[in-house]
């Protein structure tokens, strides 16, 4: 690579590659470094809910009318990424209806359109709801993978002479007078380390954010947020669904695919990478959710996974639900007086678009670009296309994946994780968590891209750890069982615990 | 959701042992298998609003709903469940919808044939009716014979009461089968009645009609239920029948009655084995060497083989039990013309095995497994209840 860029961007989740993208646009020459993969922080970490804005109304009008300004856009330019599954308000009879008054003005004045329906008519189409429904709106809510959101802004990126590096993390920044004009960075596989010289650094590193700035010697007021989530075996409503009522925990489902996705809790942490959902927090999470699906309980959990949400107070304000979703774009130059960085902070996947053309508004006068922002203009593509259901070769059958998708996962890739794969693919993400296609995913790679057998057992090992992670807060019912069939065949039949991979690279 | 059945994707574990299972995966590799059809795609068809089908759907029409899917489950998932329930939601071909309706209604032309048997034999027989049926997809192979035989019941009132069903292919083909199993009851001390029930919707749910399937079944149970009322215990001897009545109503009309109707249901021989005294006597051996065809029916009932130990002590002096084999046909399944090969070839071991085994009857409950086992070892093929009623004490 060239060791010379006008701008570096921290932090490859949706923000991010969203940055990478809008510069590349603008034809600014520009490198994105992730210390993971890809939307591997809080932009994989969430519920998956492209917002219509109607959560935010009554509290955040602001950030309600850029939701749904934004909620437009994104499923005009990025349909590979979204299902406009339409979204659900309910009001249950145990529910404070002055609230319900407050919210339908707050969805007027943002110019969200809202449709009531009558009880009986939605339980028609969504039998799974309680019966004990008072009001029922339809909105423009839908469904949003942040993998393949992040993934496709990155390829789009790509394709205009951008460089993205995963698995790469920033250690250090050079800086000439009170200027950065570098980045250290070093490979997380091999442990090599290098310089990037740069114009200009935007940070958008999320929950890292603090971290990212505090190594140029800043100082953000991050309050990192832990929500947790668990994901059910199966569709339970057609549309999302919130509870119509002040935001709280449990309150949305998000039919994903062919799951749904419930959460969440709001509870804060001193650590962004505190992604482990107890089981208490899951058993909490259930009983709150039990008002608008009744027969929750019954249905069966698959995982159980926690997000960070990197809420940015400037003085201090508010901190957890309170807070604003607003992002803020951190001027270091205005603060402390350190030229040639910006921090983007706080926000949601649902504006990450603005939050991406805000930044780059900022940047691109320091390097001479006038270009306006069109990310709002162009489509961008799914680097891995959506089985259509032709091709019956599945090496995942639970999410029906094929084995020319995981081709296209790899490729150009000189090193990979079966996770990695799993974000671009959904291999492993059904109710047998990777059991069935782990083994097969490993021996296709060792027979397709000459990987070792140590390498394809290192490919296996992790991912089964990996999976086995996001099961423990869940294990009881089916998934219990699951669990002890995935033991039965990988420490009874396949030996894991003993496989003598675990010194080997990839 | 609220319907117990409509979870039971969630207790699909994908272990994959139903997929070993199914002779239809043997014959036929396109077919993607009762794990896929099944509680997997089940899932993908929610993703859809439950609303439209698949592409990969179609493959549901080579399902045989033979059940060995069902059983196989070690967690109870019952893939054939939702098969039977996609299946009424495929849009096949006029002329594949045409064929399988015809075949679906097989009790009506039973009705009809089972007037004028020799007229309609004769007409079955003819080259003319056989291009026709080709022409329509039916297979060209025997179909079964219809026979009108009066049967004799008597009046007597007893305590122990018995509404006999005994299905469309013993009314209209073997109806000595029927006049066997009045015997057997009879002497056993129930007052016997016939059901005045004719088809009982098995043809018509796998060929895709669920609707009028579950009407049929409303209809069929409420009479059933009248019966239950004052005291008679239904039984069947036809082994699809009985799983109708057992398990499939309960699937297709869940509720109450569906419960009540499964819980008063005996196999003639599941039946028998509730009796103290049984009403047989030994005689003359009818054979050497029999071979008992288990029908995957009778297995899918979970009762074992009751009339197996009756038929060992009694019939034949060594008696070849298994339950591994389907024969294939599937009720109408073998009848139609692209899957009869594949109907063929999932009965092929059967058939190997009954000839190595040199038995000179083969014994089985289902009427159609009788056909194809005749169809394709050209051996005699005698329902149970027609050899053992030979055995019925003389004095009573």
């Amino acid at each position: 690579m060239t060791n010379k860029v006008q701008v570096v961007v921290i932090g490859g989740g949706a923000t991010g590659t969203g940055i990478l993208r809008d510069l590349a646009l603008r034809g600014i020459d520009c490198l994105l470094v992730e210390q993971n993969d890809l939307a591997t922080g809080t932009s994989g970490r969430f519920h998956g809910l492209l917002h219509s804005g109607a959560r935010y109304v009554v509290k955040d009008l602001h950030s309600a009318v850029e939701c749904i300004q934004e909620n437009k856009i994104i499923k005009e330019i990025a349909p590979d990424c979204v299902e406009d599954t339409g979204g659900m308000f309910i009001a249950t009879k145990n529910d404070d209806l002055s609230y319900v008054d407050k919210w339908l003005e707050g969805c007027q004045r943002a110019g969200i359109n809202t449709q009531e329906v009558s009880p009986r008519e939605i339980l028609r189409e969504e039998p799974a709801l309680t019966p004990d429904i008072v009001k029922a709106y339809l909105v423009p809510d839908a469904a949003v993978d942040g993998f393949t959101l992040a993934a496709a802004n990155a390829l789009a990126a790509v394709k205009l002479g951008a460089q993205v590096k995963t698995y790469t993390k920033v250690i250090g920044f050079k800086k000439e007078k009170n200027k950065i004009c570098g980045v250290y960075l070093k490979d997380k596989y091999t442990g090599q380390e290098d310089l990037v010289s740069c114009d200009y650094v935007i940070n958008a590193s999320g929950a890292w954010a603090g971290q990212i700035a505090a190594l140029a010697g800043q100082v953000i007021n991050i309050t990192p947020d832990k929500g947790v989530l668990v994901i059910f075996n199966h569709r339970i409503t057609n549309r999302v669904l919130n509870h119509l009522r002040p935001p709280g925990d449990g309150d949305i489902f998000v039919p994903h695919g062919s799951v749904t996705v419930f959460g969440t809790t709001s509870k804060m942490t001193d650590n962004p990478e505190d992604n482990e959902a107890s089981r208490e927090e899951v058993l909490a999470l259930l009983d709150e959710g039990t008002h608008l699906i009744p027969e929750l309980k019954d249905i069966r959990l698959i995982r159980a996974f926690a997000g960070v949400r990197p809420l940015y107070q400037p003085d201090g304000g508010e901190v957890g639900r309170e807070a604003t979703r607003d992002f803020s774009i951190i001027d270091h130059q205005a603060l402390t007086g350190l030229e040639g960085m910006i921090s983007v902070v706080g926000g949601k996947l649902t504006t990450y678009r603005l939050m991406a053309k805000a930044a780059v508004d900022k940047v691109a006068p320091f390097l001479g670009n006038d270009k306006p922002c069109i990310t709002h203009k162009e489509r961008i593509y799914a680097p891995v296309p959506k089985n259509t259901g032709k091709d019956a070769h599945y090496l995942c059958q639970c999410e029906r994946v094929t084995k020319k998708m995981l081709d296209q996962a790899v490729q150009n890739k000189e090193r990979f994780s079966l996770s990695d794969v799993r974000r671009l693919t959904r291999l492993g993400m059904g109710p047998c968590q990777g059991t069935f296609c782990t083994f097969r995913a490993g021996a296709y790679y060792h027979e397709t891209r000459g990987l070792s057998p140590e390498a394809a057992n290192k490919l296996l090992k992790d991912h089964i750890e990996e999976r086995w992670k996001g099961s423990k807060a869940i294990l009881w019912g089916q998934q219990a069982q699951e669990a002890q069939l995935t033991r039965g065949i990988y420490l009874g039949l396949l030996n894991l615990e003993r496989l003598d991979s675990d010194s080997h690279e990839i | 959701m609220s319907n117990e059945k409509e979870r039971n994707l969630d207790y699909c574990l994908k272990c994959s042992t139903c997929h070993t299972q199914c002779p239809v995966v043997k014959s036929h590799l396109p077919f993607p298998g009762p794990k896929q059809m099944g509680p997997e795609l089940e899932r993908l068809r929610l993703a859809r609003g439950n609303k439209e089908t698949l592409e990969i759907d179609e493959a549901l029409n080579y399902c045989t709903n033979c059940k060995r899917c069902d059983l196989a489950c070690p967690h109870g998932v019952k893939p054939s469940f939702y098969n039977l329930k996609n299946k009424g939601k495929l849009q096949n071909k006029f002329l594949i919808r045409f064929r399988d309706w015809i075949l679906a209604h097989n009790v009506w032309w039973s009705k009809m044939a089972g007037r004028v048997p020799a007229l309609a034999n004769l007409a079955l027989r003819l080259s003319l009716t056989k291009r026709a049926m080709g022409m329509v997809g039916i297979a060209d192979r025997d179909f079964p014979i219809y026979r009108k035989h009066p049967i004799k019941i008597s009046k007597a009132v007893r305590d122990k009461k018995a509404l006999y069903y005994a299905g469309c292919y013993a009314s209209y083909n073997e109806p000595q089968i029927i006049q066997a199993a009045v015997n057997i009851l009879e002497s056993c001390g129930y007052q016997v009645e016939l059901a005045p029930v004719a088809c009982c919707g098995t043809p018509m749910v796998s060929n895709g009609l669920w609707d009028e399937t579950a009407r049929l079944a409303g209809k069929n149970t409420d009479i059933f239920l009248k019966y239950i009322e004052q005291g008679y215990k239904i039984v069947t001897t036809c082994p699809s029948c009985g799983l109708a009545l057992k398990e499939e109503y309960e699937q297709i009309i869940p509720g109450e009655k569906s419960k009540i109707l499964k819980a008063n249901v005996w196999e003639l021989f599941e039946l028998l084995e509730e009796e103290d005294n049984l009403p047989f006597e030994p005689a003359e051996k009818l054979a050497d060497k029999a071979y008992y065809h288990v029908p995957c029916h009778l297995k899918a009932q979970g009762i074992g083989i009751p009339a197996a130990n009756l038929l060992k002590d009694l019939a034949v002096d060594e008696l070849v039990v298994d339950d591994n084999y389907c024969c294939g046909i599937s009720g109408t399944y073998g009848f139609k013309k692209e899957k009869y090969p594949i109907a063929m070839d999932i009965g092929k071991p059967l058939f190997d095995d009954i000839k190595k085994s040199r038995a000179t009857l083969v014994i089985s409950d289902c009427g159609t497994c009788k056909l194809q086992i005749v169809h394709g070892t050209g051996i005699e093929v005698k329902h149970p209840a027609e050899i053992l009623a030979r055995y019925l004490k003389k004095a009573q």
